[in-house]
């Protein structure tokens, strides 16, 4: 593959450079990032996974849905400025890409459900006609309740497994299962699931609550910007 | 019996079932201006809030741009696109509202096939827009 780094029979290409990279290398050894990686390198998963850098203006990355090779791409915005991999911490680079793995995970599991190369032009109501009695009923129940059904789901299901993985990184101590990760991880695991009147579990939080999640995460961007990766 | 035919005729030649399907909507843009609008989690649309939400314009690869609007993304590709000046704005200028109505009547269908054609136009003066060609999309992007 041309630039890029291949797992195992090509199914996870990493064309990431610089500090995404880095924190790249470091997050997928840890047990959690392994497990959601492993399951696109089994030889039976019908679908790939992309990482790369790209200019994203004012977001933190993008998870691009299933070609029609079932090619799911992740993203991280390279610009320069707040909203790129450089000025933003590193911590928050850990959970950006997590956060999207995390995506990319939900669309390998609603290809497996509706059969290779069903996903891409189908309309919701072909991807659910094909989804039904299937695998992944949750999922599937999210995919056909929510506009936004994977941060709905991943609000819901994913936000302990997203604040266990950055406290990881940030101490170099996995968290014991029988363990919560602590309060700031918690509140940190919230970025890109801050959508008023689209994310239920958001809209659950009194205004105090939000107002507290959204000064602590400002708050860390200012003290932890522009911070190094080191391998 | 002449005015059934009469009817169902109309009705085919106007399309009366609701569906957008032939129509070609507006939208206005402001970047960085609030827009007001009634927002739902579901797909049916139940449980609406009125939010105000920041209308958002962002480029993408240094080519392709993104309208946001109520979190909804219309995205011009240059390459594929039309993008023109106007003088004078066009007469089916619609809130943001109008299509998630729409694609809420009609949800299990994709929002890209709901419009015949859906344009931005975006606001440099009083008499001057920029018309852009878009297409609905659904994004999964980490933006808060």
């Amino acid at each position: 593959m041309e630039g890029g780094e291949v797992d195992w029979e090509e199914k996870i290409i990493n064309n990431l450079t610089g500090k995404a990279k880095c924190i790249y290398d470091k997050i997928e050894q840890f047990n959690g990032v392994r497990k959601a990686l492993n399951r696109f390198q089994e030889t039976n998963s019908p679908a790939n996974l992309v990482f790369e850098n790209a200019s994203l203006g004012n977001n933190f990355g993008n998870t691009i849905s299933p070609d029609a090779n079932d090619l799911i791409t992740v993203q991280l915005n390279n610009d320069s400025g707040f909203w790129g991999v450089d000025y933003q911490p590193n911590v928050l680079v850990a959970q950006t890409i997590f956060h999207e793995i995390i995506h990319a995970e939900f669309f390998r599991q609603i290809v497996i459900a509706i059969g290779a190369g069903n996903f891409y032009g189908a309309t919701p109501q072909e991807v659910i006609d094909a989804w039904q009695n299937n695998s992944y009923p949750t999922l599937y129940e999210y995919y056909r309740t929510y506009k936004d059904w994977s941060h709905n789901f991943m609000a819901d299901y994913y936000r302990d497994t997203i604040a266990r993985i950055t406290e990881e990184f940030d101490t170099g101590i996995a968290v014991p299962e029988n363990q919560q990760p602590q309060q700031l991880y918690m509140d940190l695991a919230w970025r890109g699931l801050r959508e008023d009147g689209l994310i239920v579990a958001w809209d659950q939080l009194s205004e105090g609550e939000q107002q507290a999640v959204d000064n602590f995460i400002n708050s860390y961007i200012a003290n932890n910007s522009n911070q190094l990766c080191t391998e | 019996m002449y005015r059934i035919i009469l009817t169902l005729s109309f009705c085919l030649f106007f399309n009366c079932s609701g569906n957008a399907q032939g129509e070609t909507v507006y939208l206005l843009f402001e970047d960085n201006k609030p827009v007001k609008c009634h927002i739902s989690a579901y797909r049916d649309g139940r449980d609406k809030k009125e939010v105000i939400k920041t209308a958002k314009k962002n480029i993408f690869y240094k080519k392709n741009i993104i309208f946001e609007i109520c979190h909804q993304f219309f995205v011009f590709n240059p390459d594929i696109n039309t993008k023109k000046t106007i003088d004078t704005k066009p007469r089916n200028i619609v809130h943001i509202d109008y299509l998630i109505n729409k694609l809420e009547e009609d949800y299990l269908n994709s929002k890209e096939k709901l419009f015949k054609k859906i344009y931005v136009l975006e606001k440099k003066s009083d008499n001057e827009y920029i018309e852009y060609e878009v297409l609905w999309k659904d994004m999964y992007i980490n933006d808060n």
